[in-house]
């Protein structure tokens, strides 16, 4: 019996996947910019994923409702930039860093007090009852929507990247995009806080048993249900501050824009394996790769790659790539 | 259902748990994906990291099941089925409790284990600890149970001393046949 026995199968479908395309592509320059592209919208969806992934595994709930909280994230840094033009426009990057951390910050804020709502509200009356679990979380949503819409407008607003975010790096041919690799940083930023939470602390400790087995966590002696509230909120502000970089890496946000990146984050954690965090982590670099590569290569089957790529990895691993024990 | 003065029968699983009562499932409830460490301080209430748990009762823990220190960092899923028996009554005891609920441990275990496991309940009992150990193998019940009750179907067919029962050979072979 070895100590540590790291599944490092999944792991490696990330390099190569990069590695398989390459030949397709062509040009290393216009790989080394899709595949950085990719990677930074990995990392945001994973940001958003990590929360509802956790979410499901602690507490078996489907929040249909969880892109909500992007939509919100992003909106509110539309107003938070506003208000913070002068840093904004600023050429001057460490200016433009110190407007976009208070977006963040106040987007997760107000995301997660709608998620303490939203559970209280909304989750917690249909606890263990799936089909309704579905059916009120998506109407949560149509309702965040609308008053979204009833705050901001119905319309398309823009949310440009701050000045010293703009523009490309060039390594050898290939132009990388500044903010991208801000994407990839602040998502490894998460990933690192989450791991180490999840792995070093009482807290995260809890959280791992009780995606395993529940009652026996409550009969250890501990309320799983403020456990999963406090998930549930840290999940709801993750997912904010997603939208926050989401909103900039598409420089617009829309009151569906949670709807539409809701199919991928379930893509993601089911790909995953549900309720864990790890897995959520490769499915969304592989969505975000997958995205990238097709839209290049062809352009047409590009939403139903990632299907594809869904149904590719259940075959292989029905209970996603790192399946949750006990489940 | 009352628990020393307290009537509970409304209470959810965690409060219950609270008044120092520990239970080891049938299944043992073991977090597969977790260390043998990990599950240990699950059930260390007091204790937010390993080293905060009560050094002197995990060595007298080991010094009951080895197994739970010689695995002591590897993932508790690996173990063989006795192993995760003794990590399940291990963690059960892992912090001083009045009352320990323990669900059939002697099923599938080998011989040896079930007297290890005898050993360390009976240390446990002398300690003040009340057992309440729901089990099929009269001998293992035997040398531990001061009083006993005997189900069938759901009720309670008889109930006394264990001591008389044990000496009463055709009220043993009565009742135990019941089941079977």
């Amino acid at each position: 019996m070895k100590n540590t026995d790291f599944d490092w199968k999944p792991l490696a479908l990330v390099p190569l996947l990069a590695l398989l395309v390459l030949p397709l592509i062509g040009s290393a320059s216009t790989w080394l910019t899709l595949t950085v592209a990719g990677l930074a919208m990995g990392m945001i969806v994973f940001i958003i994923a990590s929360g509802l992934t956790l979410v499901f595994g602690l507490m078996d709930v489907l929040n249909f409702g969880h892109g909500v909280f992007i939509a919100l994230g992003a909106f509110v840094a539309t107003t938070v930039f506003g208000l913070m033009g002068d840093w904004t426009g600023s050429q001057e990057i460490w200016r433009n860093l110190v407007a976009v951390f208070p977006a963040m910050l106040v987007a997760m804020a107000v995301s997660g007090a709608l998620g303490l709502a939203f559970e209280r509200f909304i989750v917690r009356p249909v606890y263990g009852q799936h089909l309704k679990q579905i059916l009120i979380t998506m109407g949560g949503m149509i309702i965040g929507e609308e008053l979204i819409k009833v705050i901001w407008g119905p319309a398309q607003m823009a949310l440009p990247l701050p000045e010293g975010l703009r523009g490309s790096l060039l390594v050898g041919d290939a132009a990388i995009e500044k903010y991208r690799l801000l994407a990839v940083v602040v998502g490894l930023l998460v990933f690192a806080l989450l791991a180490w939470t999840l792995s070093r602390t009482k807290i995260g400790l809890l959280i791992r048993a009780g995606v395993q087995d529940r009652e026996m966590v409550e009969s250890l002696g501990y309320r799983i249900k403020r456990l999963f509230i406090g998930v549930f909120v840290v999940g709801s502000a993750l997912a904010g501050l997603g939208g926050v970089m989401w909103g900039l890496y598409q420089q617009n946000v829309t009151p569906q824009m949670g709807a539409q990146v809701n199919v991928l984050i379930f893509i993601v954690i089911i790909i995953g394996g549900l309720g864990s965090t790890g897995g959520a982590l490769i499915g969304a670099l592989l969505v975000g790769l997958m995205a990238n590569y097709t839209g290049f290569l062809l352009p047409k089957v590009a939403l139903f790659s990632n299907i594809a790529l869904m149904v590719a990895i259940l075959l292989w691993r029905p209970q996603g790539v790192y399946p949750v024990a006990n489940r | 259902m009352s628990f020393g003065t307290r009537e509970i029968s409304a209470w959810r699983t965690p409060e219950i748990a609270g008044l120092n009562i520990a239970y080891v499932p049938e299944n043992m409830g073991i977090f597969s994906d977790l260390s043998v460490k990990e599950n240990m301080l699950l059930a260390a209430r007091q204790a937010k990291r390993a080293s905060q748990m009560d050094e002197a009762r995990l060595q007298w823990i080991f010094s009951l099941f080895p197994a739970v220190e010689k695995f002591w960092n590897h993932p508790a899923g690996k173990l063989s089925g006795g192993q995760k028996q003794m990590l399940a009554v291990a963690r059960a005891i892992v912090e001083p409790r009045e009352l320990l609920i323990v669900d059939e441990p002697s099923k599938g275990l080998a011989p040896a284990i079930i007297n290890n496991m005898i050993d360390a309940f009976a240390q446990l009992k002398a300690t003040g600890t009340t057992i309440l150990l729901v089990e099929q193998n009269i001998n293992f019940a035997k040398r531990l149970g001061d009083h006993v009750a005997v189900m069938d179907n759901g009720r309670v067919v008889h109930a006394g001393t264990m001591k008389a029962l044990a000496e009463d050979d055709a009220l043993q072979q009565s009742l135990l046949g019941l089941a079977l």
